[in-house]
């Protein structure tokens, strides 16, 4: 019913989701013009129903069908950690992994993500131990901290794919923008979960 | 239901913001309140029963980790364990209440270190000795037989009391007199100097640390606005009706044009004017909200710049800088001497208008009740935040609580409030909800605050050895305070000299960017200087090291001493930078070096550190440019935190690599044309440099700020290096617009030296 295809290049050099969505048939009709459940509405917009799989628990929603998943995850979750910085895949703050992935979820539809293992960066660890955050905590990466999130997602997919990535694997994967400027010790931290990690 | 939402959209439309609506909804106040058996002691910290410490943060943390080091400030005299330490933001009310109590809440101007350390340092100590002579009274000793250490009163014989112990009998106590505290000898610090980590570097991983775009409160609505696209334009109309069935959606809000809460009120009594008209949508989701905003029909008045383009302005200044403009700093005899000189060097430089571009949108909660209203937004100024919030909503200041949360990255950007205003406009209109209001990324580029658009005409006159003799920059910027200093306060004494500087009107308000205006001045002033330097055949090192020469200082100037000590400090930095990058030693075909050094002292009280750079570039010849090598020395003072230090001017180099590659803003019709990132790109990870070396040095002076001195350096340095790699002499920003081909080989530039009228 839902496709999502991994595509490099499709967003400049950016790897982005392409989501080919299969409207889904509403499964009652009610009021669309409040929190109404799987009526078509204005604009085209389809309120709908989904369960998601979120760092291993099943959770239900409510959702207009074109809602990214990133304002789910924030408002609807309550799952504040994957941040907003752009809403069109170029900064990388809402970064997630989808399926050993990173995915965008400012440009993915939550409905697209119905059915894929989502993991966020509340589903690294408890207290902050998972083996990329305190590599970030050793070489001190953060400023002001706001991109980290969606940094740590990316550096864990990649450290996911690859036991030691290069500096041009680094550069290639981790498109994601920090405006207070921490590159070099991202690049740094990389190696030093790559190195560090049991 | 439908009618009850229906009539109040038109309610609310048909009203204009300044309408104060009866209060409706009474809501539980959010602010944490203090635990009743903690004891606040003299309003900077509070002792908890546990033993942990509150320290009081009279600063934003934006990343520059101003709840460390300020912490450890306080906490060195006070003589805390630092795992107690419990740091919290300020109450800008309190602070109004206690007479400015917490000294200087303004984070800008690098200025936390500069005005902080000694009020800290003494309201440590001073807290200290309340602590003793409580402990003093209660064990019957001498306060002189007492000490302190991790929290404790030792006694004699090593009893030990807690600070919790004795806090409620030390809060009677009135804090001795300034003049009666003695501070600690430096060699006994064992917090300030040291490369302690953050207090909040944990949860800056785990996405736990709560931002302004995180607050989250029951019943909350979301807020999305726009505000005119043309600057200064007015709003005339909307169609709510058109999106009134769009599920969700609450209502539309008309927000009035205002002060954009930079500096509060001037001092003729005006305002800083910054805010234009806008509407919001108010919703029960961010998503919908923005949906709903797309679709409504604005109508709107452009005003006077419907026609203004960066073009034009840029048109308008290149023929200003062909008159004359005020004279702001003169020596000898400019035109004389020029007539004189052996050789006559001229040339145009000029700056876009740019953006700070924080990757956290702006954003701000407000929540009107019967209890007041309740205020949270990252801002870099929460006290004037506070002030504008409690006037936007006719209340006394007393009703108003403003809570700061932490800032996910500032730049200057959130020195202005507007959105605070903005946001208790929509919770006036909608009582007794909590709104958050969140900016798209579109809403913030279209709506910056700009360092000024700027062009700088340079004439300088050279004598037979190559010695600068005349110097001439006539500078004409838009809309900015006085920034005159950046070409008249330069650290050299050319014998003949004129500056001029002008102002125009120009659309958007203005806004300080890391950096100020020395990214501006300091690149132009010392990339021109290159200019000088490959004209009379010299290493720019010997030319700026001749010009900033002790003995060129005037006998009779006025500041003589501060005008020494800033050739010193640079000359130092600057010999230290050439050894690190082995200045001078040879680099193969297509690359390049290029030097740079200043410090931010140009204007009376900005005292802030003396940096220098050594930048090395490759050109590949067919347009491509790599930065390979980023050296930065900074003389900073006493250092705080030296990991602090070295993340801000490390964040600095990638800000001034960004800035040079990229950093531009257009105004077409009145409109910024750059929409999102894609329109305007940033260094990321393959793009930044990946070998940067930078060096502190040691030093006993007063702290100074640390954020933004690398900034101009490495731009400037990294600007000449592409010159020196073969490439086109760059006289206008950003690199992106340039094409980095190798010079022809007749040595003349790829490119026309002035202005096409292109910023
Ligand atoms: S918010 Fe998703 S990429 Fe910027
Ligand atoms: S740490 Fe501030 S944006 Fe990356």
């Amino acid at each position: 019913m839902v496709q999502a295809l991994l595509a490099s290049g499709g967003l400049h050099q950016f790897s982005v989701w392409i989501i080919i969505l299969t409207p889904r048939l509403p499964r009652a009709q009610k009021d669309c013009q409040f929190t109404a459940v799987g009526s078509v509405c204005q604009m085209g917009s389809i309120m709908m129903r989904i369960e998601l799989k979120i760092n291993g628990s099943t959770m239900p929603a409510e959702v207009d069908d074109d809602t990214p998943l990133l304002w789910v995850l924030r408002d609807t979750l309550k799952l504040k950690g994957t941040k907003y910085g752009c809403g069109i895949g170029q900064c990388g703050a809402c970064t997630v992994i989808v399926d050993g992935q990173t995915a965008r979820s400012c440009s993915l539809a939550a409905t697209a993500a119905v059915g894929l293992e989502v993991t966020t960066i509340e589903g690294l660890s408890a207290n902050g131990d998972q083996f990329v955050q305190k590599a970030w905590q050793d070489i001190r990466v953060p400023q002001c901290g706001y991109c980290q999130s969606g940094m740590i997602m990316a550096a864990t997919a990649l450290l996911g794919k690859k036991l030691f990535p290069t500096d041009e694997d680094i550069d290639r994967e981790i498109t994601n923008i920090c405006r207070c400027g921490t590159y070099d010790r991202i690049r740094a931290a990389i190696h030093a979960a790559a190195n560090g990690r049991t | 239901m439908n009618t009850d939402r229906r009539s109040l959209l038109k309610s609310i439309a048909a009203v204009s913001a300044g309408v104060v609506f009866p209060v409706t909804m009474t809501g539980c106040r959010v602010a944490d309140p203090k635990p009743s058996d903690s004891v606040e002691l003299f309003s900077w910290v509070v002792m908890m029963p546990d033993n942990t410490v509150r320290i009081r943060i009279p600063q934003s943390d934006i990343g520059q980790g101003v709840v460390t080091t300020l912490s450890q400030v306080l906490a060195e005299e006070l003589d805390l364990k630092w795992s107690s330490i419990r740091p919290e933001f300020f109450d800008p009310l309190t602070n109004l209440k206690r007479n400015n109590v917490y000294v200087y809440t303004c984070t800008e101007s690098s200025w936390s270190a500069d005005r902080l350390f000694n009020p800290m340092r003494m309201a440590g100590a001073q807290i200290r000795q309340m602590l003793l002579t409580a402990a003093a009274r209660r064990s019957g000793f001498d306060v002189a037989d007492l000490r302190t250490e991790e929290s404790s009163i030792i006694l004699p014989g090593g009893g030990r009391q807690s600070y919790a112990e004795v806090a409620s009998a030390a809060s009677h106590i009135a804090p001795p007199h300034p003049s009666r505290v003695k501070l600690k000898d430096p060699a006994d610090y064992r917090l300030i100097g040291k490369p302690i980590k953050r207090l909040d570097l944990v949860p800056k991983t785990t996405g736990k640390l709560e931002y302004g775009i995180d607050v989250d409160l029951p019943g909350m609505l979301y807020a999305v606005v726009q505000q005119s696209p043309v600057y200064g334009g007015k709003l005339v109309s909307f169609d709510e009706q058109a999106i009134a069935k769009m599920p969700g959606v609450v209502g539309v809000v008309r927000i009035a044009a205002g002060p954009c809460g930079l500096n509060g009120p001037l001092a003729d009594g005006g305002e800083d004017y910054g805010m234009d008209d806008a509407v919001a949508v108010v919703a029960d989701s961010f998503w919908r909200a923005r949906k709903a905003l797309l679709a409504l029909p604005i109508e709107w008045d452009d005003g006077e710049f419907a026609y203004t383009s960066s073009e034009s302005i840029m048109a308008d200044l290149v023929s200003r800088a062909g008159r004359p403009q005020p004279v702001v700093r003169e020596a000898g005899d400019f035109a004389g001497s020029i007539g004189r000189a052996h050789r006559v060097i001229e040339a145009d430089y000029s700056y876009p208008f740019m953006d700070a571009m924080p990757l956290e949108p702006i954003n701000c909660t407000a929540w009107l009740n019967s209890d007041g209203l309740q205020v949270w937004a990252s801002t870099q100024f929460a006290q004037e935040a506070h002030r504008l919030a409690a006037v936007t909503a006719g209340l006394p200041p007393e009703r108003v609580q403003f809570n700061l949360p932490y800032v996910g990255g500032g730049f200057g950007r959130r020195c202005q409030n507007e959105y605070v205003s903005q946001a208790v406009q929509i919770a006036k209109a909608i009582p007794g909800k909590p709104i958050k209001m969140i900016w798209t990324r579109e809403e913030m580029m279209a709506r910056g605050y700009p360092p000024p658009i700027t062009i700088s005409r340079f004439k300088a006159g050279l004598d037979e050895k190559g010695n600068v003799i005349a110097w001439f920059n006539r500078v004409i910027s838009g809309t900015a305070p006085d920034q005159s200093y950046g070409p008249a306060r330069l650290p050299h004494y050319v014998p003949n000299l004129r500056i001029e500087y002008a102002r125009v009107k120009t659309p958007q308000p203005f806004g300080w960017m890391r950096g100020v205006a020395f990214t501006q001045h300091v690149w132009m002033n010392q990339g021109f200087q290159d200019e000088l330097a490959v004209a009379a055949g010299r290493d720019p090192v010997d030319l700026y090291m001749d010009l900033l020469d002790e003995g060129s200082v005037p006998s009779d100037l006025k500041g003589r001493d501060v005008a020494v000590r800033r050739i010193r400090h640079m000359r130092a930095v600057l010999k230290r930078v050439c050894q690190m990058a082995k200045w001078g030693t040879p680099l193969p075909k297509g690359r390049g070096r290029g030097i740079s050094v200043s410090d931010f002292s140009y204007w009376d009280s900005y005292r802030t550190g003396t940096a220098s750079s050594v930048v090395e570039v490759t050109l590949d010849g067919k347009g491509g440019l790599r930065v390979d090598r980023v050296f930065a020395v900074l003389n900073c003072g006493r250092i705080l935190n030296p990991e602090v230090v070295r993340g801000q001017v490390e964040g600095s180099i990638f800000w001034a690599i960004t800035t040079a590659l990229y950093g531009k803003i257009t105004l077409k019709d009145g409109r910024v044309v750059q929409r999102n990132f894609q329109d305007h790109n940033v260094a990321r990870l393959a793009t930044a440099c990946r070998n940067i070396v930078v060096e502190l040095v040691e030093s006993d002076d007063h702290p100074a700020g640390v954020g933004e001195d690398a900034v101009p350096i490495v731009m400037t340095a990294m600007l000449n290096a592409i010159y020196d790699a073969g490439g086109p002499r760059i006289r206008s920003l950003p690199l992106s617009d340039h094409v980095l081909s190798f010079r022809k080989q007749d040595g003349s530039d790829a490119l026309p030296g002035k202005p096409s009228g292109n910023p």
